[in-house]
């Protein structure tokens, strides 16, 4: 049976959500970013973590991981379509353009002015550096950048060469 | 007044017919070992822990891929039980004692420790430091008027430090001059870390000698155990189970007697005598949201410095209305936190020191009683430390290193393995004034939180500037490219040893 409380109080949190949906969007699935979102994000994570020598988040899959974390929590999701929106007013108030249009080194630069300024653009300049950084410095790609092995077997000392220089692993 | 109808024994002539031969609570270096001795002398011993029991082969962190976002698992934050009390006045004339470059704050940050619970209590987080105290600790303040004359000897201790050192399997080398004559150690010791080979070269440079730190981290196996495999990341938990935390030893070897009952999650709430002004009665502990009572012949307190003052003080009655033994005033006096300095530094060599146990070596010359009693402080031991600044595995190195971009990532092929921390710790002057007492405010249980009341002494306070100056020259001399910060506890309260509290009487 419900009670009259628990009735009211689903009505009002149907009503809240709805509210919400209606202000902003009615997500397919939480989390899922609308494709030119996802393209600015990949600009995004391509800027902080760029391919060099060395495969860059791109190349090491670290946006899947991040779409995954926004399917986690809604909150982080809602908090990056923010931030990716402050991200695009500042480019186009700067440049004129996009931020997938500019090249690397503009983007950088507003990335810079990003978590410099105010607004939820350095909420998400923090949230997104720090997510990027822990999903790609855990991928294979970065251990072999860093000739990093994991300690989940041990290790055996190796011997050090006499001035600097790295050691093979063994 | 408590009345545990339901229990088993209520009702029952007590003393005449206990629970227990014996209670012992906490479960950490104390209370594990407590219980061992007491089993094996053929006493049933009832052990409390308020934290739960780990399986080291699933419930730590660096067991998982994803180790390093996952925190210490039984690292609880202290403000639920300790009422933070405002720091003491700093003195701005000496800039040289605080963290940082530019840090001229006026109060020193408010009391700050971790406590950590589960069975085998601190030991769980611990790095192994196996220190046996040196001969003239014991009689420091006759010998060099620093601290207080203890009221044993180290002659008298030195066959319990081998019996402990044996059961843990402590990895070593003897041949420190600045510790007492001694016997080969129960496992050899590590050969030293890539890191501590480069510091032991800067040493050198100095006049000193990097010895092998004893560490209860075996390089053989004891009681079919794994040995050390130099995983690192001892603080969250040694997933081989090697590290010679006590669950896994003592209380492990208490439980093969069939004498020992475990309650973890139990917390001790105080301590009844009897009505006659007698003797400790019962003890009073919470569990699963209920009040138990329990009674024992002998009631060992091994809860830490600053849980067993509290006990003791929170167990007040008629014949004891300042608390359990504190007829003299001195429960909850001298309480000793850490004294330290810290300075994370770069090389710019490989130096992979994420591997190995944290802290393998230790230079004593620095603790020499002459020279320190000289300089108007007390002695200091310095060391290098692969994992204290917080620098660990990639993920940290990548939070910690600024910025983003190309120069981001070719930053952290420049540093990632490279950053240690150098560092001294001093033994903090004992003084009645440092002190734990009852404050006003209760807990959730109800029980009054613990209020903390610690400053360094003068003597402390050239300790620490007499060990920034000596960290500065061991970078120096090690041929360190960059300072990345400093820290020390003058002005930042970083409590991560705690003793005191309850003073030892020279007559029981």
């Amino acid at each position: 049976m419900i009670s009259r409380r628990g009735f009211l109080s689903g009505v009002l949190r149907g009503t809240s959500i709805a509210v919400g949906f209606w202000l902003y969007g009615l997500p397919a699935v939480a989390g899922d970013l609308t494709p030119r979102e996802r393209a600015a994000m990949d600009a995004v994570l391509d800027t902080l973590i760029p391919d060099d020598e060395y495969p860059g988040a791109l190349r090491a899959g670290v946006p899947k991981r991040i779409e995954a974390l926004l399917t986690e929590s809604t909150r982080r999701a809602r908090l990056y379509r923010r931030g990716l929106a402050a991200l695009e007013s500042r480019s186009r108030r700067a440049t004129g353009r996009y931020f997938l249009e500019l090249s690397p080194d503009e983007r950088g630069e507003v990335l810079a002015e990003l978590q410099g300024g105010f607004g939820p653009g350095p909420v998400f300049f923090h949230y997104v550096r720090r997510d990027a950084m822990t999903a790609y410095y855990s991928t294979p790609e970065a251990y072999e950048m860093l000739a990093y092995d994991p300690p989940l077997n041990g290790y055996a000392y190796t011997p050090v060469a006499p001035e600097g220089g790295r050691d093979a692993h063994g | 007044m408590l009345t545990p109808r339901w229990h088993p024994k209520a009702g029952v002539t007590r003393m005449a017919d206990p629970d227990y031969d014996a209670v012992v609570v906490g479960s950490g270096a104390g209370g594990g070992i407590a219980a061992l001795v007491l089993c094996e002398a053929g006493l049933n011993v009832l052990l409390l822990e308020r934290g739960r029991r780990y399986d080291f082969r699933i419930d730590y962190p660096m067991s998982h891929a994803d180790w390093e976002r996952r925190g210490d698992p039984f690292v609880e934050a202290s403000h639920e039980t300790v009422k933070v009390e405002s720091g003491a006045p700093l003195d701005r004339g000496r800039p040289q004692l605080f963290s940082g470059t530019t840090n001229l704050r006026r109060l020193r940050s408010t009391f700050h420790y971790r406590r950590v619970l589960g069975l085998g209590g601190t030991t769980l987080h611990y790095q192994g430091e196996a220190h046996r105290f040196a001969d003239y600790a014991f009689r420091s303040a006759s010998a060099y008027g620093f601290g207080v004359d203890w009221p044993v000897t180290y002659e008298e201790l030195e066959p319990y430090y081998e019996r402990v050192e044996r059961l843990l399997g402590v990895a070593g080398l003897p041949g420190n001059p600045f510790k007492p004559p001694r016997g080969p150690f129960p496992t050899p010791a590590h050969p030293f870390s890539p890191v501590s080979r480069l510091v032991g070269k800067g040493a050198e440079a100095l006049g000193w000698r990097l010895q092998h730190n004893p560490l209860t981290l075996p390089t053989r196996s004891v009681d079919g155990r794994s040995p050390c495999r130099h995983a690192g990341g001892c603080t969250s938990g040694c997933i081989f189970g090697a590290k010679s935390s006590m669950d896994v030893s003592a209380i492990a070897r208490a439980e093969r007697t069939g004498r020992l009952t475990i309650e973890t999650g139990a917390r001790a709430l105080r301590l009844e005598t009897r009505p006659d002004g007698g003797g400790v009665d019962r003890m009073i502990y919470s569990r699963d949201g209920a009040t138990r009572a329990v009674t024992a012949r002998v009631h060992v307190l091994a809860a830490g410095a600053v849980e067993t003052p509290r006990l003791l003080l929170h167990s007040r009655s008629g014949a004891h209305p300042d608390g359990i033994g504190n007829e003299h005033d001195q429960v909850g006096r001298n309480f000793l936190e850490s004294v330290t300095v810290s300075l994370n530094v770069r090389f710019d060599q490989a130096l992979e020191a994420y591997r190995g146990p944290p802290i393998d070596a230790r230079i004593w010359d620095t603790a020499d009683p002459k020279q320190a009693a000289k300089a108007g402080r007390g002695g200091y031991a310095l060391g290098v430390s692969s994992t204290m600044g917080g620098y660990h595995g990639p993920v940290s190195y990548a939070l910690r290193t600024d910025g983003f971009g190309p120069a981001h990532k070719r930053a952290m092929r420049e540093r990632f393995g490279r950053i240690v921390t150098l560092f001294g710790v001093a033994e903090q002057e004992p003084r009645a004034e440092n002190r734990i007492t009852l404050s006003d405010e209760p807990d959730q249980q109800g029980v009054p939180k613990v209020s903390v009341r610690t400053a360094h002494s003068d003597r402390d306070a050239r300790a620490i500037e007499a060990m920034f100056r000596d960290c500065d020259a061991l970078a120096r001399a090690s041929g360190a490219v960059e300072t990345l910060g400093r820290h020390s506890t003058y002005d930042r309260s970083n409590a991560s040893h705690v003793g005191g509290g309850c003073r030892m009487g020279t007559s029981p």
